[in-house]
């Protein structure tokens, strides 16, 4: 990339309090006209508040912020956002009721030479000729909450190229993205950043990282502890850096089950979503379930938990029988630990400790009466076991790292026998560390006996941890894996239908 | 494909409103066959009147709802706007009948600006503030007249006439409603404000995010319906012709919320159009007439009002879980096809 010569940005020793806590301390960070430059660090490092403080949703505490060479004075958003700085978040901010083309104007300024009116037809032009740069092929009156993730994701940054744009914040975008929406997504940030505009890249996978950026800064615990050129540091190297210990990056287990069936489905359907699903899982058996996201592996899980109407099909549980309604299945030993914790894994507003013992109230409570002292000491115990970073257990959960909420969100059921965890993306938006620790959590409880069904976009993941994976497609299976069989390759050629190839089904 | 999809929602849309509109057909039948004096042109007349004066406030209402707000105080906003007009025109006889319907606006206005401003900066819910809003209006109705009503020698001729006359053969009630509801279709359809007022309700913290000024969004449609319900305190007058500090829009908003949630607004903001707020308002105004017409008590007369509000929303929910799951069967098509 040669030498960086502008510097669009210029943070120094910005610091951040959230009440008592130190979210940042002193970072510096810089950023040139021509570059792409990664952020990286555990959650809860301050990645996601040095950004948003950049982009002006969130006010610098101490500390100053230069852009394009003048002290930065103004702090409202509207003004940051003019003066051609956007921020992509991981979910995107759109309005569902409203039209690609409406999404994109919505913050627009009509100064559109003397007429006071907007021009909706020049502006549908334009939209069309970004989306059309971008590589998108859905209309711009579509109804944004008809779109994917990611062509919503494609709405948001056609919404930022709108404007004259200096300098593109993108926070952890590929989260929800397929391979090949990931690779239309780099090479159009790649296009960006040869036209020049400055990108700040927020990633968790790290091959990503490396693949994009020509910097990385790494955080931790709120301060940078490195700033590498990306063609001078490696993956281990950084994940070094990131956590300040050494995880093994691969947790090879022997893998093996004990060939008990625990669960069996048949036929299963839920119109629209599932159809004609059939599969067992056996006792200390790891099941991956793989596809393309909207392949319906999420809503197989609610099925499966209950939570879904279905149509059609069985749900039997070895041990307790036909499964047809949430109550029945919590009864009967399954938990399920869904994708969107935020909201429906989780009580944000309330405290760690409360979302700890919420499904655990038979125990610490007595004739409808809560037991705060048991509860306590349950927190207490989950809250060890699964080494949850955090102030107090009365602390919201809201105020948490995606990592330890992720946490809170595993950890609520394991008070009580689980025999089947239906866990959807373990790691999805969760940091290096705690997604090891997640790792190692499930492979030893399937060692123990449990019976896990794993929802996983995170490829390797999903390879490492999976004793047989089925990939559906289309909201049936498209085929089964198991052993040797078990591939990248092999996943993703029935996610996409290139193969039917596997056994049975 | 994508073209495909959009006009199949379209289409749904467009249904939805054809569905009030055959009911609306269904309701004229009815009535008229169990009692013919229903289609007699002094009542089609009082039908008309009464629809006129919920279109207007209830177009100003949609633009409210669609923002995630509602307000309740709207009958005690028109019965405060329609009092100071008649004090104004009953002190001043001579008053011009333009400035009294700019003076009734103004009161009107300012109701929804106090609105606007307990809901934005106050930051209390809607329906609490508006709560509040809707006692203490009516008491100040009571306070500026000291509860005497005014009555129909003190309402100007001119005022009385806007029901009644008007250049072009329909009566100025009527072209004040048609309009109105012009307005709300304009902006919600043509211009960038009215896609923002839907922006904000769809996703609240999404619009702040996008730099939209959510407080100053919330204050005008607040504002737009207290002028329109201070227009509507007009038309009120010049249609009944005695302001009676405690009759004046009392239980208005009940009717008003009605037409537009039966009209396919969605109560928890980001969809609405300005036609089935007309047609909720077109179908309210009838039901209402024609129960009283055919003879039904005023008890079951309510019951049958409340059991309408909760079919439309119960069918509404139904049609738009259908429509989501269609849209994801066409994007699930859609992939298969790429």
């Amino acid at each position: 990339m040669g030498g960086f010569t502008i510097n669009v940005l210029e943070c120094k020793s910005v610091s951040k309090w959230y009440g008592d806590a130190a979210v940042l301390k002193s970072v510096d960070f810089d950023l040139a006209q021509n570059e792409i430059h990664a952020i990286v660090g555990e959650n809860g490092a301050g990645k996601s508040t040095l950004v948003k403080i950049i982009s002006g949703l969130v006010p610098v505490d101490v500390g100053t912020i230069k852009f394009e060479g003048s002290d930065r004075t103004f702090s409202n958003i509207r003004e940051i956002q003019n003066s051609g700085v956007a921020l992509i978040h991981q979910e995107p901010r759109l309005f569902p009721d409203l039209s690609v083309l409406e999404n994109v104007c919505v913050d627009y300024q009509v100064r559109d030479g003397k007429s006071k009116r907007f021009n909706w037809k020049k502006a549908e032009g334009e939209t069309k000729e970004l989306l059309a740069q971008l590589g998108c092929s859905f209309s711009v009156h579509s109804p944004v909450k008809a779109l994917s993730v990611a062509d919503q994701q494609m709405v948001d940054m056609v919404s930022a190229l709108r404007k004259k744009l200096k300098l593109l914040i993108v926070d952890e975008p590929t989260a929800s993205l397929t391979p090949s929406e990931v690779a239309r997504l780099f090479e159009t940030i790649r296009k960006l950043n040869a036209s020049g505009v400055a990108i700040i890249f927020i990633g968790h996978r790290l091959e990503e990282v490396l693949q994009l950026s020509d910097r990385i800064t790494v955080l931790k615990d709120g301060e940078v502890v490195a700033v590498k050129k990306t063609s001078e540091t490696t993956e281990d190297e950084l994940i070094r850096l990131m956590v300040g210990r050494n995880i093994s990056a691969s947790s090879t287990d022997s893998k093996t089950s004990s060939g008990q069936t625990s669960l069996k489905v048949s036929n299963l359907e839920s119109p629209g979503y599932v159809a004609d699903v059939s599969f067992e899982v056996n006792r200390g058996e790891i099941l991956g379930i793989g596809g393309l996201v909207g392949a319906g592996r999420s809503e197989l899980l609610e099925t499966i938990f209950g939570l879904r109407k279905r149509s059609a099909g069985e749900v039997i549980s070895t041990k307790h029988g036909s499964i047809k309604k949430v109550k029945r299945a919590i009864s009967s030993g399954i938990a399920l630990v869904p994708e969107d914790r935020a909201h429906n894994g989780l009580f944000l507003n309330r405290s760690i400790n409360e979302n700890l013992v919420i499904t655990n109230l038979k125990l610490t409570s007595r004739g409808g009466k809560r037991n705060f002292g048991k509860e306590r000491e349950i927190g207490q115990e989950l809250i060890e076991k699964f080494r949850v970073k955090l102030s107090s257990a009365t602390q919201l959960v809201r105020e948490l790292s995606g990592g330890n909420q992720q946490k809170v969100s595993l950890a609520k059921w394991l008070k009580q026998e689980i025999e089947i965890l239906l866990i959807d993306e373990p790691s999805r938006g969760v940091d290096v560390g705690s997604k090891s620790e997640i790792h190692q959590f499930l492979n030893n409880s399937a060692k123990d006996g449990m019976s896990i069904i794993m929802v996983s976009s995170d490829m390797r993941e999903l390879i490492e941890l999976s004793h047989r994976i089925i990939v559906m497609r289309n909201g049936r299976i498209a085929g089964e894996l198991s052993g040797s069989e078990i591939s990248e390759e092999a996943v993703l050629r029935l996610a996409s239908g290139l193969a039917t190839a596997g056994k049975g089904h | 494909m994508a073209i495909k999809l959009n006009s199949k929602v379209t289409y749904l849309f467009k249904k939805r409103e054809f569905g009030i509109f055959l009911f609306i057909l269904v309701l004229l039948a009815v009535f008229g066959t169990l009692e013919p004096r229903f289609f007699r042109s002094d009542n089609l007349s009082a039908i008309l009147s009464s629809v006129g004066i919920l279109m207007v406030v209830g177009a100003g209402q949609t633009l409210v709802i669609v923002t995630r707000n509602i307000d309740l105080s709207v009958g005690s906003t028109l019965g405060m706007a329609a009092m100071v007009m008649g004090m104004v025109a009953r002190e001043n006889p001579d008053f011009p009948i333009f400035g009294l319907i700019v003076i009734a606006m103004i009161v009107g206005g300012l109701c929804g600006l106090l609105n606007g401003l307990l809901v934005s900066y106050g930051k209390i819910p809607a329906i609490i503030a508006t709560l509040g809003t809707l006692a203490i209006i009516r008491g100040a109705v009571f306070l500026v007249s000291d509860n005497v009503q005014i009555d129909p020698n003190d309402v100007p001729q001119g005022i009385i006439n806007l029901a009644t006359t008007s250049p072009i053969g329909i009566p100025w009630l009527l072209i004040f409603a048609f309009l109105s509801i012009i307005l709300v279709w304009y902006v919600s359809s043509k211009t960038l404000l009215g896609k923002r007022i839907y922006a904000v309700g769809s996703n609240p913290e999404g619009a702040i995010s996008r730099g939209l000024s959510f407080n100053k969004i919330t204050i005008m449609v607040f504002v737009f319906v207290g002028v329109l319900a201070g227009l509507g305190g007009v038309l009120y007058t010049a249609r009944y012709a005695t302001i009676n500090p405690a009759d004046v829009g009392r239980g208005l908003e009940f009717d008003v919320i009605s037409a537009v949630v039966i009209g396919g607004t969605n109560i928890f903001g980001g969809s609405g159009t300005a036609l089935g707020t007309a047609l909720g308002c077109i179908l309210i105004g009838i039901l209402s007439n024609g129960l009283t017409v055919v003879g039904v008590s005023p008890f079951w007369k309510a019951c049958a009002t409340g059991f309408l509000i909760l079919a439309a929303v119960a069918i509404d929910n139904s049609v738009r879980k259908r429509q989501e799951q269609n849209f994801l069967l066409a994007i699930r098509n859609q992939r298969t096809v790429n």
